[in-house]
């Protein structure tokens, strides 16, 4: 049975290789060097060490032509198992961490690697990543079955959280802040709809937008990083 | 606000009394977990008394904060077989009591 640990050595063989948003990838194509998605990534390391989809719009379909999306990752994750916690995923090398997609935008799959890092297709401008698990925001981790993995006995390794993040949610997010977000986003040319202070649909289809444009994950979710490319303190 | 860091002092040490015996696994889920998501209790705490955030969005991002704690509670404790829904709930009481009486808010 493959490793988890498998998974984060495959994974780290693809550093740098370059990410596009939605890029359809063969899973049965072991040469693959990208363009990749993060999710069809994801999917794709599962299906070269255990030969099954996971995260993918079909558990049965032609692996050349299936669809992977972060929200059949999260679907997987309930339906299939097994869902955990982020303490267990953060030190778990190769489980994976979720966010889900609010809906109209997308969300995020990224490996672990067990011990505080990632690896991960992340942005078209930094391709595929060694990241961080801290100071972003996760829904839950996730340990695929078929694979022999190895959690950390202590739970030791640090998570930070983010801190406040502006995103769509029921009811919506409201306040001076996002007021100045979506000011920002007027006077860089993007439409999010009357400076309101409501954190609503346009709002975060003009944060993915100027997300896209910077080369940032395109989550319509404001977080530090955001923040800082739209000048918004 | 160095009360909300007062307070989240409090909280921790809260949430170690009631995760007694401390087993390793236990004292992690507190000094790591537990302070690693003080930080977004601190930003909530700040964006509602700044305004950058209103009081129905802070209620709700707290509520959020509290299931996400249970549920990782019951995580870990599922893997580790070591209790830790009492250190998670004394936290979050401390801290919440804490930001209701700072912010003079109704959460």
């Amino acid at each position: 049975m493959p490793t988890g640990q498998d998974i984060v050595d495959l994974a780290l063989k693809h550093l740098k290789e370059p990410y596009v948003l939605g890029a359809p990838v063969p899973k049965d194509a072991a040469g693959w060097k990208g363009p990749w998605d993060c999710a069809e990534f994801a999917s794709w390391l599962v299906y070269q060490l255990a030969g099954y989809l996971y995260g993918c719009d079909t558990d049965t379909g032609n692996p050349a032509t299936a669809d992977a999306y972060s929200g059949w990752w999260a679907r997987d994750a309930t339906a299939k198992g097994r869902a955990v916690g982020l303490t267990v995923a953060i030190n778990t090398p190769g489980a994976f961490l979720i966010r889900k997609p609010a809906p109209g935008m997308i969300g995020h799959v990224a490996l672990s690697a067990g011990d505080g890092t990632t690896v991960e297709a992340y942005s078209s401008r930094m391709g595929v990543i060694a990241g961080k698990t801290s100071g972003r925001r996760w829904d839950l981790g996730v340990l695929v079955p078929g694979f022999d993995y190895a959690t950390a006995a202590a739970l030791d390794t640090a998570y930070e959280a983010p801190g406040l993040v502006l995103r769509l949610m029921i009811p919506p997010m409201r306040g001076a802040l996002v007021e100045r977000v979506q000011k920002a986003l007027i006077d860089q040319g993007y439409s999010p709809g009357e400076p309101d202070g409501v954190y609503g649909p346009h709002t975060a289809a003009a944060v993915a937008a100027f997300q896209a444009a910077k080369g940032l994950l395109a989550d319509g979710e404001v977080g530090v990083n955001t923040r800082k490319k739209l000048g918004v303190n | 606000m160095s009360e909300i860091s007062d307070a989240i002092q409090t909280a921790l040490q809260s949430a170690l009394n009631a995760a007694k015996p401390t087993t390793p696994v236990a004292r992690n889920f507190v000094t790591s977990f537990l302070k690693g998501r003080a930080v977004a209790f601190v930003d909530i705490a700040e964006g509602l008394a700044s305004g950058d955030i209103d009081e129905g969005t802070a209620r709700y991002l707290l509520v959020q904060e509290g299931l996400l704690l249970t549920a990782e509670a019951e995580a870990v404790a599922g893997l580790s077989k070591v209790a830790l829904q009492a250190a998670a709930d004394a936290f979050l009481k401390s801290l919440t009591d804490s930001i209701k009486a700072l912010l003079k808010i109704a959460l």
